[in-house]
């Protein structure tokens, strides 16, 4: 070291170290504990608390804790600790409520696959090497804890190793979809359309109705093809294969319209018959042919010269004409009919015919010279699932309409069905599963729904205004429990005699509906934040309004709000406890249902009871938040202050 | 080209693209569509009631309500009507509100500044504070301060005793009271009187200081007129007519306050679980003036104390009052939670029980829900009106 005293001449004096007193541990310490009387003074003060508090907690939680055992009297061992023999004896049922145990695989593969789904879209464009190392930070400990699991009771145990390999595929997937940006747009599509359907089938599983109404199961099926032609690039042309799918589809409605002697197509028959006799003539003539249109149509379709755009943007406009004329003149055929038959309208009969219209347009919203028309059937792509939707789960459950008797007509192959996804009526889902459902369900509903209502509060045409003024600071401003227990109490009062809705299902409307009008602010936020530029950037450039929308707008307005996205998702989820008031035994419901159980009586069943849900819901809300910090991180393409 | 052809319409512009009709139409499809919607669920509504046979009107709120209400701030018995029972659990929900507004609002700004401490100790205790209690979901909290810590406590004859006045146990909280009744009622409207005769000091003495420059020392008068005023009043009272302190009778307290054990766990949930987001409030809040203000400030010589008080608060307050209010809202909304626990508020007593008994389910979501709307509101106009009026003019 350089001698203080040593001369030197000026500017060849060497470096000197700092003060000890301000680098290192001691100067951290210094500037950030005892850089005052009074802070240090706080320093000693909560470091004495933490001192007595921490090993307390630890102890609590973990040293003097009761891990095994069947019943209250074990947990009294140690009474001022926790006892997680109760968590663990209870676990499947936290985990699954009363779901029934030879089918709990189901919720496992759409859990699982939902992981598969959405973490490689949640990471996207993550480096390869911060991947390795941010799996290996965060799995590397879990996997220890999981192969620990694994060996620690009799025998070895298979879960740890299923989710150890259902891990390293979830990173092998956000690894690939780093190199082939197309998978990613494949989850994306899977996610969207795929897998609400694949995911309710699995949780719900087949009811007798719902296998004898094979007929729906084609429709439903064409449908999801339909939702999934939506993927494909947008140039595809009516040459190209897309149009042969629909033609395709067009032929299963045609097969399923001819198979069924209850259906449209035949009662058609009968209510031409019962005309003479019963209905006014006219009506029911007026009424047959146009249910007959379609069939016109599609051949006319299947013939009609393809070389003129124009010619052809008036042939789909006549298309969609002729569906919704078909679907009218459908219910007035349905109509005219009821007395006959003697039971209520068969409500789905009626979507066939605008099923079969969007099936026959679809392959034009994906052509970029259909022009408007073209446009339209995209943008009843949603109407494709809604069918889908009703036409798979409709029937049994949740529009408990006067349906057919669909017992004759079930095909050998569909009884064979049978029993292979039973039943699981939704009273008996319960727990986590529950807990995800809802909360999932008013995520994914709650988005749209609120992007919507924000544009219409921006809109300026008055009357959308009122309305998305008026819904969204409705449902703001009442609290979701009275909103719950409107679901409960009124919409039973909403709906035509003999119409029930399952429990579950008026819940998540509920919450659907109240989320969507704080989602719908949160965008608005976002749309105010753009500069007026950007908007007459657009209008400059020619963009009709949903295209400005779609491809200025929104991308940046949703862009700057996604923190405040994810922190309403964050508030969504932990509402979706409130669902336990109106009977529902989602995690908390179903922790506070045991803890009301005799077996489990002690002092200190409550406390674990309630740190084991704190801490569920506390790792899915924190991990949210975590995320939606990064993403900040990520999109902030300006410039820090 | 001349400005004729150019202002003519272009030859392609066929009417069903032109955006005025457009929007006609748009909005007239809308307006059909939510016009059919209210009538069908309204015939629909209507048609199930004469079917079920339920009553409509609002003639029960005059009906005898036949229940009784374990916290009441008027007078209410099982004789009293259906509208007495809806303004006692209103009023028990303004009460809640009320305190659980200002507990959060202390608990939130000394969180919000110790987040921002340069103590590290303090900043990460305030940090995992926050990021532990809001995240974890309200009603789970307040089941765990009520059936987890509070419903155990031990039976009125062991209570929990401190200084043998207040006593704490599973029927709630035993505090003294004032032996006379109007005791109580003078220090709230002394209090009230200490903040309207404030607020006209403090007129006096803003024209006062724009016309002299004279300041006038409104933080000690006012913190004497607000508190010390109605501390005052308290002590002479407590010397002049003294206590009525809890005494054991039987197998419970006589006298005194009992604090329901269901307003504890509410109130202590409430503020806890709101004060973590307002303390986050306060931090973005104050983190919003840059450093700029207060390099500023010291430049013209300020210190730290007239320079917080006269640059940073002020500035802070116009970013953290509007989410505050929301805050605020959120905590009165939250407060219907309490049905869970049976607290008898305005969602549990009259959504809960009176709904129960009548079946008038329409007539009485309606009221529930249109009172929290009115509150509602009221508090986003005033929300409003104080933007408006903060707003930063700009050029």
């Amino acid at each position: 070291m350089a001698d203080a005293t040593t001369k030197h001449e000026p500017g060849e004096h060497p470096d000197l170290p700092a003060p000890t007193a301000s680098t290192g541990i001691i100067g951290w310490l210094r500037a950030n504990l005892f850089s005052s009387p009074v802070n240090s003074l706080f320093t000693i003060l909560f470091a004495a608390l933490l001192i007595w508090l921490v090993p307390k907690l630890l102890n609590w939680a973990f040293f003097d804790a009761v891990w095994t055992g069947s019943s209250a009297k074990d947990c009294l061992t140690s009474p001022d600790a926790a006892c997680w023999a109760f968590v663990s004896t209870r676990w499947s049922q936290f985990m699954y409520g009363l779901f029934p145990e030879a089918e709990r695989w189901r919720p496992d593969v759409v859990g699982a696959v939902l992981v598969l789904a959405l973490v490689p879209i949640m990471f996207e464009r993550v480096q390869f090497a911060r991947l390795v190392r941010g799996a290996a930070f965060v799995l590397g400990p879990i996997f220890v804890v999981l192969l620990y699991f694994a060996f620690a009771g009799d025998g070895v145990q298979a879960w740890p190793f299923k989710l150890i390999i259902l891990s390293l595929v979830v990173v092998a997937l956000v690894a690939a979809q780093a190199a082939y940006p197309r998978l990613r747009r494949w989850l994306v599509g899977f996610l969207m359309f795929v897998f609400p359907i694949v995911a309710f089938l699995l949780l719900l599983g087949l009811s007798n109705d719902a296998v004898q109404a094979w007929p729906y199961w084609l429709m439903g099926l064409s449908a999801v093809a339909l939702a999934l032609m939506a993927l494909l690039p947008r140039h595809a042309k009516l040459t190209d294969w897309s149009m042969r799918v629909s033609v395709a589809l067009v032929i299963l409605f045609v097969i399923w319209g001819l198979a069924l002697p209850s259906n449209w197509t035949v009662g058609l028959i009968y209510g031409v018959g019962a005309a003479q006799s019963q209905g006014p003539t006219v009506i029911i003539a007026i009424a047959a042919v146009l249910t007959l249109l379609p069939i016109v149509v599609v051949v006319a379709l299947l013939l009609a010269p393809r070389t003129r755009s124009g010619a052809l943007d008036r042939f789909v406009l006549l298309c969609i004409l002729v569906g919704i004329l078909a679907f009218f003149g459908n219910m007035l055929l349905i109509q005219a009919w009821d007395p006959i038959r003697g039971d209520s309208p068969p409500w789905a009969m009626a979507i066939a015919p605008a099923a079969f219209a969007v099936a026959a347009l679809a392959p034009w919203g994906y052509d970029r010279n259909a022009g408007l028309p073209g446009r339209i059937a995209l943008a009843l792509a949603p109407l494709y699932l809604l069918i889908a939707y009703w036409v798979l789960f409709g029937p049994p459950d949740f529009f408990n309409l006067g349906m057919l008797d669909w017992q004759a007509n079930t095909v050998p192959f569909f009884r064979g069905v049978q029993g292979v996804l039973p039943y699981v009526e939704t009273p008996l889902w319960g727990g986590l599963m529950l807990t995800l459902v809802v909360a999932l369900t008013g995520i994914v509903a709650s988005l749209p729904l609120g992007i919507v209502l924000a544009l219409g509060r921006r809109s300026n045409m008055p009357i959308i205004r009122t309305i998305s003024v008026v819904f969204i600071e409705f449902w703001r401003g009442v609290p979701l429990i009275t909103v719950l227990f409107m679901a409960t109490v009124m919409f039973p009062l909403f709906l035509p005699e003999g119409v029930t809705f399952n429990q579950l299902l008026r819940a998540l409307i509920g919450v659907a509906l109240f989320s969507s009008a704080y989602m719908a602010e949160v965008v608005r936020g976002g749309l105010q934040a753009i500069a007026k530029g950007q908007y007459e950037a657009a209008d400059a450039l020619g963009l009709s309004y949903w295209k400005s929308m779609r491809l200025v707008i929104l991308p940046q307005a949703l862009k700057i709000v996604i923190p405040g996205i994810v922190n309403t998702f964050i508030g969504l989820f932990k509402d979706t406890t409130l669902v336990g008031i109106i009977g529902l035994f989602d995690l908390l419901g179903i922790v506070q249902a045991g803890l009301t159980d005799q077996k489990w009586l002690a002092p200190n069943v409550p406390y674990t009871g309630y740190v084991f849900a704190a801490f569920s819901f506390w790792i899915f809300c924190y991990g949210m938040s975590r995320y939606s910090q990064y993403m900040e991180r990520k999109l902030d393409t300006g410039h820090k202050r | 080209m001349t400005a004729g052809s150019l202002a003519a319409k272009p030859a392609s512009a066929v009417w069903y693209r032109d955006p005025f009709i457009r929007s006609i139409f748009f909005q007239v499809v809308a307006l059909a569509g939510v016009i059919w919607v209210g009538w069908y669920l309204a015939s629909n509504t209507i048609a199930n009631m004469e079917r079920q046979n339920i009553a409509s009107g609002f003639g029960f709120l005059e009906t005898t309500a036949g229940f009784g209400i374990i916290q009441k701030l008027i007078p209410y018995s099982e004789t009293s009507s259906y509208g007495t029972a809806l303004i006692v659990s209103l009023l028990n929900t303004i009460l809640i509100a009320f305190v659980g507004i200002i507990l959060a609002t202390m608990l939130g700004f000394i969180i919000g500044v110790a987040r921002l401490s340069n103590n590290w100790l303090v900043r990460r205790l305030a940090t995992i504070y926050i990021e532990t209690f809001r995240n974890i979901p309200l009603l789970l909290q307040i089941f765990f301060w009520y059936h987890a810590v509070l419903k155990p406590l031990p039976h009125p004859r062991d209570s929990l005793a401190i200084f043998d006045s207040f006593f704490l146990n599973n029927r709630g909280f035993y505090v003294p009271s004032l032996k006379s009744g109007w005791g109580t009622l003078s220090i709230v409207l002394v209090f009230i009187a200490g903040i309207i005769v404030t607020k006209l000091i403090g007129r006096w003495a803003k024209a006062r200081q724009e016309k002299t420059g004279e300041q006038f020392p409104m933080f000690a008068v006012g913190l004497a007129l607000i508190v010390g005023a109605p501390v005052l009043v308290w002590l002479i009272l407590s010397f002049a007519v003294g206590y009525e302190v809890p005494k054991l009778e039987g197998f419970n307290f006589e006298g005194g306050v009992n604090i329901i054990p269901e307003f504890l766990a509410m109130l202590i949930a409430l503020s806890v679980y709101t004060a973590s987001f307002i303390a986050e409030i306060v931090r973005a809040g104050i983190q919003s003036v840059s450093h700029g203000q207060t390099e500023a400030a010291h430049a013209l010589g300020l210190r730290a104390r007239p320079t917080l008080k006269l640059v940073i608060i002020p500035q802070a307050m116009r970013v953290i009052i509007p989410p505050l209010t929301s805050q605020y809202l959120n905590l009165t909304k939250n407060s219907s939670l309490a049905t869970a626990i049976a607290y008898p508020d305005l969602t549990s007593v009259f959504a809960g029980t009176v709904l129960n008994q009548t079946g008038q389910a329409v007539e009485i979501i309606a009221i529930t829900m249109a009172i929290y709307l009115t509150i509602s509101l009221l508090t986003s106009g005033y929300m409003n009106w104080y933007n408006a009026r903060k707003a930063l003019v700009e050029r």
